[in-house]
């Protein structure tokens, strides 16, 4: 791929990311957001209340030193650390010396999965676990020792999968060449040391996720979706079509690649680690992030696509763009209508435009992230009879300023009363939110995805 | 009892693992159907079956899509 051809490609995946940018934020960015704007103290004590390490939290919380910067901004991380992807797999495919009609198809690819434009747009930290095992790879190729050290520890710090990958790329390294296993384990040995502060929190956060967490179900299928979903994301319908014409794909990708161990060591262990803590503890197999195997998931569909541009008749490569096409045409339509972001947008408009002097907001849901960056009014947070799986931990609530009041404490005479129901809650909550608004008029009740039903009520006294 | 938690690893899941676990299939019984094609003899033979191979597979594909769209469409 010539230099021109690859600065084009560069603007085409910075036009396909930019109009998720503006869509607004959701639960899991609301939460990024509140964290960047605490002081560092509180920041971190909400860190290691949840379920994630701090090195994104920490680049978000620099960053909203800035004064000024609106809330979408949350996501500019994220956007940077995808566009900076293609380039590091740029000359990844050059060091392996991939011809340049796959280097142009692998990083097409990468350029245009609906995965990568999804996450490049999210402020979760999943476009920079992307980028830190593209950079970890490019320097296991180039023997690079201190610089493996420091992307696989920022690797661990920024996503507890980053174990997973850390763990593939020295089984890269040592496959590479054994005999360097001298400065392979100082280099993972520094990485784990740059990690080790934070082992004793991911014990206290292991202990706190142990049968409360969100992820509830595990099977080898599920396993195999992740696969799927590296491509497409969440946005075709998991059907048999494009799951057959996908699988087919992959499946011929490794069976091109067979004698290629370390892309498919890349693409497939970091699953198949997950995979297997998900049978042995509890399932905590998560597609987006496998999003690091996704490059090398890339690499096997765009050798399946070279193999049919090499043909000498056009038909296969006919084929494939009959079969994939429309694919691609479904995912983007998808992807640009609805965007898979559910938030209370709405809800916060209804009670802002019905807000007497003196109402409240009271909610014993996790709503209370999707409301906090965006009203000035009192949010109150009813604790529940049992909260709900994946439910925040009371060290992150109060380190994120929730104000806990019983119901029967508020003294609001107005209290407008979110109830949002989840597959994770537990039926003595339901009853309780139900009790609380059985005595107030109902404005509305909406299910913006089949997982998720808000309904708004106001409780006069 | 967790609200809808039976619901999602009873229904929601069990759907999404057949499609998953049929999709799976199909493609390896797909790949299994190529690599007879490759080995069939003689030669002009085998022109002839993978077109048809190709040709049928592109039907099942247009019609699979249509009732996908449909279904969507009714849902």
């Amino acid at each position: 791929m010539t230099r021109k051809q690859f600065i084009l490609l560069l603007c085409l995946a910075f036009l396909l990311r930019l109009p998720m940018m503006v869509v607004p934020l959701w639960y899991d960015e609301n939460f990024t957001l509140l964290m960047a704007r605490l002081p560092l103290s509180r920041m971190m004590e909400a860190a290691i209340g949840d379920v994630h390490p701090p090195l994104f939290y920490l680049i978000n919380w620099l960053l909203y030193r800035l004064p000024g910067l609106p809330v979408w901004a949350i996501r500019l991380p994220s956007l940077i650390c995808s566009m900076l992807c293609l380039p590091v797999l740029r000359e990844i495919l050059i060091q392996r010396k991939a011809s340049p009609r796959l280097q142009t198809i692998t990083l097409v690819l990468m350029a245009m999965a609906p995965q990568q434009i999804y996450y490049a747009s999210e402020g979760r930290m999943y476009a920079l676990l992307c980028l830190l095992v593209l950079l970890g790879y490019l320097f296991v190729l180039q023997r690079r020792w201190v610089l493996i050290a420091v992307t696989v520890g920022a690797m661990a710090l920024t996503h507890n999968y980053g174990l997973f990958y850390g763990f593939t790329l020295g089984l890269v390294a040592i496959w590479q060449d054994r005999r360097d296993w001298m400065q392979i384990g100082s280099s993972f040995g520094a990485a784990a040391l740059c990690w080790l502060p934070w082992v004793a929190v991911m014990r206290v956060q292991v202990a706190a996720i142990d049968r409360t967490f969100w992820i509830t179900y595990v099977s080898l299928a599920q396993g195999l979706l992740m696969f799927y979903q590296q491509i497409w994301s969440l946005m075709l319908l998991e059907d048999v079509l494009t799951l057959t014409i996908t699988f087919t794909w992959l499946l011929l990708g490794i069976y091109l690649l067979r004698r290629d161990a370390p892309v498919l060591l890349m693409a497939l262990m970091p699953t198949a680690l997950a995979l297997a803590i998900s049978f042995i503890w509890q399932p905590i197999l998560l597609f987006r992030a496998v999003i690091g195997s996704a490059p090398f998931l890339y690499m096997l569909c765009a050798a399946v696509l070279e193999k049919a541009c090499l043909q000498k008749s056009i038909r296969p490569a006919l084929l494939a763009a009959i079969l994939l096409l429309p694919m691609v045409v479904m995912s983007y339509k998808n992807m640009y209508r609805n965007p898979y972001r559910v938030n209370f947008t709405n809800t916060l408009a209804v009670i802002e435009a019905n807000r007497l002097p003196g109402d409240v907001i009271a909610t014993s849901s996790d709503s209370i992230v999707d409301l906090l960056p965006y009203t000035d009014m009192p949010i109150i947070s009813v604790p529940a009879c049992r909260d709900n799986k994946g439910a925040l931990t009371k060290r992150t609530r109060a380190a994120l300023g929730y104000n806990f009041q019983r119901w029967q404490d508020i003294q609001a005479k107005r209290i407008w009363l979110i109830n949002w129901l989840t597959p994770f809650m537990y039926q003595c909550a339901i009853d309780e939110d139900q009790a609380w608004a059985s005595g107030g008029r109902e404005y509305f009740t909406n299910s913006p995805s089949a997982l998720s039903t808000t309904s708004l009520y106001l409780i006069e006294r | 009892m967790v609200y809808q938690y039976f619901i999602l690893s009873g229904k929601y899941y069990a759907a999404q693992d057949a499609n998953i676990i049929n999709g799976f299939i199909g493609a390896l019984i797909i790949l299994l159907g190529y690599a007879l094609l490759q080995r069939t003899r003689p030669v002009w033979l085998a022109a002839i079956l993978q077109r048809v191979y190709v040709c049928l597979l592109l039907a099942a594909d247009v019609i699979l899509l249509i009732a996908i769209m449909l279904i969507k469409g009714k849902q």
